[in-house]
């Protein structure tokens, strides 16, 4: 364990102290300020714009961050070859994935944080003058909630990374695969609904059963993504956001297993 | 007994739709206190070598043995310390912190590591820039601190992979100071190198490697044989041996 | 050791994968009792933003906020005040990002158009394919006919016609429908014409069919019933007092079938038959 935490320590500080990342706060900062303006723009829907908007941000920056600073690492570690660094160390490559991804989870949920203050800062000012326009069901607690869970889809697509950055052998692939398992994740369950409910094919067709098939592999992102909710104050129950946290830790997990076993027969040469 | 054993070594890559020879039958004894230069044009085998004494790299065929214990199977890490070819670190990290990683990594305590970590950084001048960050080291600098990190957890057997590679005519001074005194402390070093004469210097014993094959391993004065001074000698082996290439071709 | 840790990753697979199974499979029973498309996710940006935000991907951004739509309006429930305003500023946003998407305005009239309220709305819409498609008949169509048929405005839809009639091979119809729509009293006429004639348009929702097939019953009732008034007036020299007073006159043997079966409308001041 001690191993890991070193792992994920040096992992964070070198993340932490790159310019590139501050570029991305620019960007929340920025967009955050934005935020505010827009919603002067609008005569209604002003609290759900704003809860929107900085949702939103936050999901962006760490999406940014994935595909191009994690994805990047793992391949600048296995090119330049700073992982013999490591692994030259009594560190085992499982313990190298794990710790990597920890500290890369770190900064996630450290830019979580960050980016979700500024955006609670960003809708207290935005909805200042116009009280009326908050939902009436909204709570700062629901809106934290939803910036946690936001936060968990963000791992588990660092989760999807790292397991495609261990099965490719070139960056732009693993980069590619991300990006796919993203936009299938997000937009899986729409198009079956869509399919189910337009009645154009029966429910046992090829296309019902190759997207059953395909949600038990890749993960269901739109559980995740509570925004809506969150701008309307309608929090779903407590038993059912503990299955979806479940449901994403052991996505993770498995991610993390499958990579490991990918990477112990990965030759590093 | 010896403390590095290559036993039966073959390792090929991948080339296309066939497979390319990297080491074949490599079999290499290392005793315990010398040390050990590993020589061959570029292409040999060398570095492959090494990345399988690390376990970076799985073999074809053979066993590979540190201090007894089997490499692939047990865990030897904390028994050497391990300067690769070109030495990379996090770019955003000090060279403090990276000596502290190694060093919380070889499990050594915290004080020991932050006086180990003057002490090595001294011995190779790189005190002044202790707390600077690395991607404002030099290669030189860069090298000098693999070689620190190598030094932090003061291992039993050293493997450098080309240590003297792209250092200036200081740097290398330094570097084979550095070996004549772990030579001296009765540590065990292995290292790769083409620049022939630093192994006439530092070596105890000496293994030819050419196109995956050992052409020699012994002391330097029974490879003399071959011709006058080590560089003839080395050079004439390895014409043999294409020669034989060549006929088999 | 290697096989060591085998053994203690495959166990926390076991354990993760267990964890994955089990909830996976509540959540989708969750989210099955929720049905389709359970809420509509329309950003709110202005439709004259939305470009902003879109880039270059224009149509894709279009393609998927119809499918939100699509797969909103097809989990059948019932759409509230505010859901109608989100549907309307999403088909805006469509419209704005591909003013040339013709499932999009053909989704408008089959749906949006049909809802009393929001046909003004559908009509604003269909003019932005009408200008942006010069050579399609369809939109126009579609504006004319909700002119005269949910809004009344006979003027306007005489106007759309015309206008539509002169585009290269847009239907004789169109044309008839344009110059009947001029000329007054001739409505009901006119109104069973273009409603046979979109009946048989293979793009309308079998709901939309069987909705202008009660339709066209109810103004083949409704002609019926006009014309003996008529008659009636022409016969008693007076109005009749209720619908029943046809039978009695022996005008008409029987009341005409209300697809609703609902009473016709009757003003006995006027004459008028509504539904």
């Amino acid at each position: 364990m001690s191993q890991i935490s070193l792992v994920a320590k040096i992992t964070f500080k070198d993340c932490i102290r790159t310019k590139g990342l501050y570029g991305i706060f620019l960007l929340g900062i920025i967009l955050f300020a934005a935020n505010i303006i827009f919603t002067g723009m609008f005569s209604f829907e002003i609290g759900k714009m704003a809860v929107d908007m900085g949702l939103s941000v936050i999901s962006f920056s760490g999406l940014i961050f994935i595909f191009f600073f994690s994805i990047q690492s793992f391949f600048n570690d296995f090119e330049k070859k700073t992982i013999y660094m490591i692994i030259s160390r009594p560190i085992s490559k499982a313990e190298y994935i794990i710790g990597k991804f920890s500290g890369l989870g770190l900064v996630i949920v450290f830019s979580s944080l960050v980016l979700g203050l500024c955006a609670a800062i960003s809708f207290k000012l935005s909805v200042m003058d116009h009280e009326a326009y908050i939902p009436q069901h909204f709570t700062w607690s629901f809106f934290f909630i939803a910036i946690l869970f936001l936060t968990l889809s963000l791992l588990i697509m660092l989760g999807i990374s790292v397991l495609w950055t261990c099965a490719t052998s070139h960056q732009f692939i693993g980069f590619l695969l991300s990006l796919m398992t993203y936009f299938i994740g997000h937009n899986m369950e729409t198009v079956k609904n869509m399919i189910l409910s337009t009645k154009i094919f029966p429910p046992d067709a090829l296309p019902i059963k190759t997207i059953n098939f395909v949600s038990w592999i890749l993960p269901n992102l739109a559980v995740f993504d509570l925004k809506t909710q969150a701008a309307y104050g309608l929090m779903p129950d407590f038993v059912s956001l503990v299955w979806i946290a479940l449901y994403g830790l052991s996505y993770i997990g498995l991610c993390l297993i499958i990579s490991i076993w990918i990477f112990n027969r990965r030759e590093l040469a | 007994m010896a403390i590095i054993h290559f036993s039966e070594i073959s390792k090929s890559f991948p080339h296309g739709f066939k497979r390319q020879l990297a080491l074949k039958n490599l079999s290499i004894e290392v005793n315990q206190g010398e040390v050990f230069g590993f020589l061959g044009p570029n292409g040999a085998g060398k570095s492959t070598s090494i990345k399988l004494l690390l376990n970076f790299i799985k073999p074809d065929s053979g066993n590979i043995f540190i201090k007894g214990l089997q490499v692939g199977k047990d865990n030897f890490q904390n028994l050497i310390g391990y300067l690769p070819e070109t030495p990379c670190f996090y770019e955003n990290l000090t060279a403090l912190e990276i000596l502290s990683f190694c060093g919380r990594a070889s499990k050594l305590d915290k004080k020991t590591i932050r006086d180990r970590s003057f002490d090595v950084l001294k011995k190779l001048n790189l005190e002044t820039a202790a707390k600077w960050q690395i991607k404002t080291f030099s290669k030189g600098m860069k090298q000098r601190l693999g070689i620190a990190a190598a030094l932090l957890h003061d291992p039993d057997i050293y493997i450098f992979d080309e240590p003297m590679s792209g250092l200036d005519p200081i740097g290398r001074h330094l570097i084979t100071d550095v070996i004549l005194e772990l030579k001296d402390n009765k540590k065990t070093v292995f290292f790769s190198t083409h620049i022939l004469s630093d192994v006439e210097r530092l070596c105890d014993r000496i293994g030819v490697l050419d196109k995956g094959h050992l052409l020699f391993s012994g002391e330097i004065n029974q490879i003399l044989n071959q011709g006058s001074t080590l560089e003839d000698a080395f050079v004439q082996l390895i014409k043999i041996n294409q020669g034989k290439n060549n006929v088999a071709n | 050791m290697k096989q060591k840790s085998f053994i203690s990753t495959s166990v926390f697979f076991v354990i993760f994968m267990g964890c994955f199974i089990t909830s996976n499979l509540i959540i989708k029973g969750n989210r099955k009792n929720m049905g389709a498309s359970f809420i509509l996710q329309i950003p709110a940006i202005p439709a004259s933003a939305i470009k902003l935000i879109t880039g270059e991907f224009n149509g894709l951004m279009s393609d998927f906020l119809l499918l939100q739509i699509s797969s909103f309006l097809g989990s059948n429930q019932k759409i509230s005040n505010q859901e109608w305003g989100e549907i309307n500023l999403g088909y805006q946003q469509i419209m704005t990002l591909d003013p040339y998407f013709q499932q999009a305005f053909i989704q408008i009239q089959g749906i949006m158009a049909w809802n009393r309220d929001m046909t003004p709305a559908a009509i604003d819409l269909l003019k932005i394919p009408e200008k942006n498609r010069p050579w399609d008949w369809i939109p126009g169509y579609y504006i004319g006919f909700d002119y005269y048929y949910f809004l009344q405005d006979f003027e306007k839809a005489s106007q759309v016609f015309l206008k539509t009639a002169a585009i290269k091979k847009a239907p004789l119809l169109i044309a008839l429908l344009g110059s009947r729509f001029a000329v007054q009293g001739q409505r009901i006429e006119t109104s069973l014409l273009s409603l046979k004639y979109m009946v048989d348009d293979p793009e309308l929702s079998e709901d939309s069919k069987n909705e202008i097939q009660d339709r066209i019953i109810l103004l083949k009732g409704i002609l019926i019933l006009e014309r003996a008034v008529v008659k009636y007036k022409t016969l008693y020299s007076t109005l009749p007092g209720t619908l029943n007073d046809l039978i009695k006159g022996n005008i008409i043997t029987s009341l005409p079938e209300h697809p609703e079966f609902m009473p016709y409308q009757y003003n006995s001041q006027t004459g008028e038959i509504k539904y």
